[in-house]
């Protein structure tokens, strides 16, 4: 089966933060919500800083999945994970265990919200819409084999990130840095 | 002129059942008749007759030969739907006259209504609720009509057809089975050749290739016939083949695709309910109601074994296994998942399961040389709705297991330890704990290759066995003695100490989860 994957072309990134105020806007419905989408510094030669733009990367083994007391993760046929808060009692063990920081918690409502890849977009046609505001194109999305092997999925990527849950993301190797104007 | 051969390739083909050859030459008749004694001797007759009548009489033998004697008689159809009784007796009578007779199972008034449709009408009866099973069964009165043997054979060149019993061993099954090998050889890769030299083998072949999906899947073959009217019929009986596989596999993909999607439903928690996942359950024949275990099998080649395994071993070995696991467990849900199989068991065999897949297991990877099979096996929850957690357990086991044992290929979560908490922990507090402890090695390793994590983890997992280690890693006792000096010295502790030891046992448990994170720097 296929699912969606988020692609990152991590030397576009020029850090500019449109995804993440796009998504806070398309998606902030009560008072405490956070942006889904974050940027993170990760960096490996201190000279070449890389901007990666994070969010819930809907995991093939999902850890979020297996640790909800209440089993309010669903994973749909298309990857996306989705998160029911109806019964969330904002136990925060979902938000520890995510090795991308995916889950957040409210603070005022207790209850946890993440990415969910906008799926009512997607069914609409449209793209997600931090892809959509991206304005260097530096993230992508498309709906790939999902038995693609890990190597594959990484290949020429020197990026450190956590792989053993198995994330739907495609990071292409940052090359050397550039120099953007807008 | 009306012939009997053209009226037999007019009727549905699934309702002709020829009890006795019908012959090459070709039967002319003027008219089809109920009442043969009534009819003038000038004129040839088919004689049509319901096994049972109107007075709920049924035909006797006696009643056959008598209408057989007449002149005008070329030819007999008999309705009745069922298996028709008097069989082997019409064989017999056919013997004295030579008038061949017709079994059919469906009633001669109700087709003349089609008979300006009749060869879409035809096609439609004779596809309609019919299965591949059946239609390979029919290849024998194709076989009693031209009275010589037909077979049909998929793309191996092994027969699919029940042989005509006085055929068993026959001249024609001994060429079939003496030529199999040969054929495999000059025509797997090219069936369409076959096709064209069917009629150079040492018995001359006509073959009629069924093609389901652009590609042949069977070949229709007797041996070699000029008669006109044979050739309509295996040409007509080879469409059958194509329309019905081809069906066949159209169902099967979409039963397969469902099939598939209720997995990815259970596995990964898309019901709404508990009820809704068991009704759906039940619709596939599966029992859901009771706690179950489950297991992911995980088949992979070996490190340097790739290149010395065939094409299509993996799907061989799927087959296998499942055929193995399905045996084994008939009540239980096994099926192929995302690469892996999935095993769904009843309870019952708690305790047991790890010692039973562990000697398949061992079995199967004897019989495959260069082949790893490893299971992973979940926590048993009482709802079958969180199966979801109990998958993610299974995969979480077997990819950590597999790191972090000796000669097991069975793990089960609750053998995982304290790897199993740190799966749970937060990544950036325990990279940094690793990191804190580990540093040293990790710079070393990266900078002059010298191995020392790997060392420190093959040492953890030989129970702090020198000698069992420098086994593992091939190399020499006292060259582990120097490593693990040299390992002391970098890290600053006492690794014999039962605190330290304990506390970077925990520091490259968590370093091998997030292996991929630690060894990726270089970006220039």
């Amino acid at each position: 089966m296929e699912q969606y994957h988020f692609i990152i072309q991590a030397d576009r990134c020029i850090e500019c933060y449109s995804c993440s105020a796009s998504c806070y806007q398309e998606h902030r419905s009560a008072q405490g919500d956070l942006p889904r989408r974050k940027i993170q510094h990760r960096t490996g030669d201190p000279n070449y800083p890389v901007y990666l733009s994070m969010s819930c990367n809907h995991c093939r083994n999902p850890v979020c999945v297996t640790i909800c007391p209440n089993n309010n993760y669903t994973k749909r046929r298309d990857g996306i994970v989705v998160h029911d808060d109806t019964h969330c009692e904002g136990c925060k063990l979902c938000v520890e265990a995510c090795p991308f920081d995916a889950p957040q918690l409210n603070p005022i409502t207790g209850k946890v919200d993440k990415c969910h890849f906008c799926y009512e977009r997607l069914s609409e046609g449209l793209a997600p819409v931090c892809v959509a505001n991206c304005p260097t194109d530096a993230l992508n999305y498309a709906k790939l084999s999902d038995i693609v092997a890990v190597s594959e999925r990484y290949s020429g990527n020197d990026v450190p990130i956590s792989r053993f849950t198995s994330p739907a993301i495609i990071i292409k190797k940052q090359t050397e840095s550039k120099q953007h104007f807008l | 002129m009306k012939t009997l051969q053209d009226f037999l390739l007019s009727f549905p083909f699934k309702h002709v059942n020829p009890i006795t050859p019908v012959g090459a030459e070709l039967i002319n008749y003027d008219s089809i008749s109920s009442k043969p004694f009534d009819t003038g001797t000038s004129s040839d007759i088919l004689v049509y007759l319901p096994y049972v009548n109107e007075n709920r009489k049924r035909l006797s033998d006696d009643d056959v030969l008598q209408i057989m004697q007449l002149p005008q008689v070329v030819g007999v159809l008999i309705y009745y739907p069922r298996d028709l009784p008097i069989r082997e007796q019409l064989k017999e009578i056919y013997e004295l006259f030579k008038v061949p007779v017709v079994h059919l199972t469906y009633p001669l008034k109700e087709t003349v209504l089609h008979e300006k449709a009749s060869s879409n009408y035809r096609l439609i009866q004779d596809t309609h609720g019919t299965t591949i099973d059946e239609l390979f069964q029919r290849s024998l009165s194709i076989r009693t009509a031209m009275a010589q043997p037909v077979t049909v054979m998929d793309q191996n060149f092994k027969s699919v057809t029940r042989p005509y019993e006085p055929e068993a061993s026959s001249d024609w099954m001994q060429f079939l089975i003496q030529s199999r090998s040969k054929w495999l050889q000059l025509y797997y890769f090219h069936p369409e050749r076959f096709v064209y030299e069917a009629g150079n083998q040492s018995t001359t072949l006509s073959c009629y290739p069924v093609y389901v999906q652009e590609e042949i899947r069977y070949f229709l073959i007797t041996p070699k016939t000029d008669v006109e009217w044979y050739g309509r019929l295996l040409e007509y009986y080879a469409l059958l083949l194509s329309l019905v596989s081809q069906q066949e596999e159209k169902v099967d993909e979409l039963h397969l695709t469902f099939k598939s999607h209720f997995l990815h439903d259970l596995l990964y928690n898309n019901f709404k309910s508990e009820q809704a996942l068991l009704e759906q359950a039940a619709t596939w024949g599966w029992n859901l109601n009771e706690p179950n275990e489950l297991v992911v099998i995980r088949v992979a080649a070996g490190e340097n074994s790739q290149h010395l395994l065939h094409e299509g071993w993996r799907t061989e070995l799927f087959d296998k296994l499942l055929k193995r696991f399905r045996q084994d467990h008939p009540t239980g849900m096994i099926e192929p998942f995302q690469n892996d199989i999935v095993l769904i068991l009843r309870m019952g065999l708690s305790g047991r399961l790890k010692e039973y897949l562990q000697k398949v297991i061992t079995r199967y990877m004897e019989d495959s040389e260069g082949i790893i099979i490893k299971a992973g096996i979940g926590k048993c929850y009482p709802k079958t709705k969180e199966l979801n957690k109990s998958y993610q357990e299974a995969m979480m086991a077997l990819k950590l297991g597999h790191e972090w044992s000796r000669e097991n290929n069975v793990f089960h979560i609750e053998d995982l330890g304290v790897l199993r908490l740190l799966f749970y922990l937060n990544q950036d507090h325990l990279v940094e704990f690793s990191s804190s402890y580990l540093q040293p090695l990790i710079d070393s390793d990266q900078q002059h290759q010298t191995d020392y994590l790997e060392t420190l983890k093959q040492w953890i997992i030989h129970d702090t066995s020198v000698q069992d280690t420098a086994e593992a890693m091939h190399f020499h006792p006292n060259t582990l003695r120097k490593r693990l000096q040299k390992v002391n010295n970098l890290l600053g502790v006492d690794i014999y100490n039962h605190e330290d030891f304990v506390n970077i046992s925990i520091a490259v448990k968590i370093h091998t989860i997030d292996f991929f994170q630690t060894n990726v720097k270089n970006l220039s």
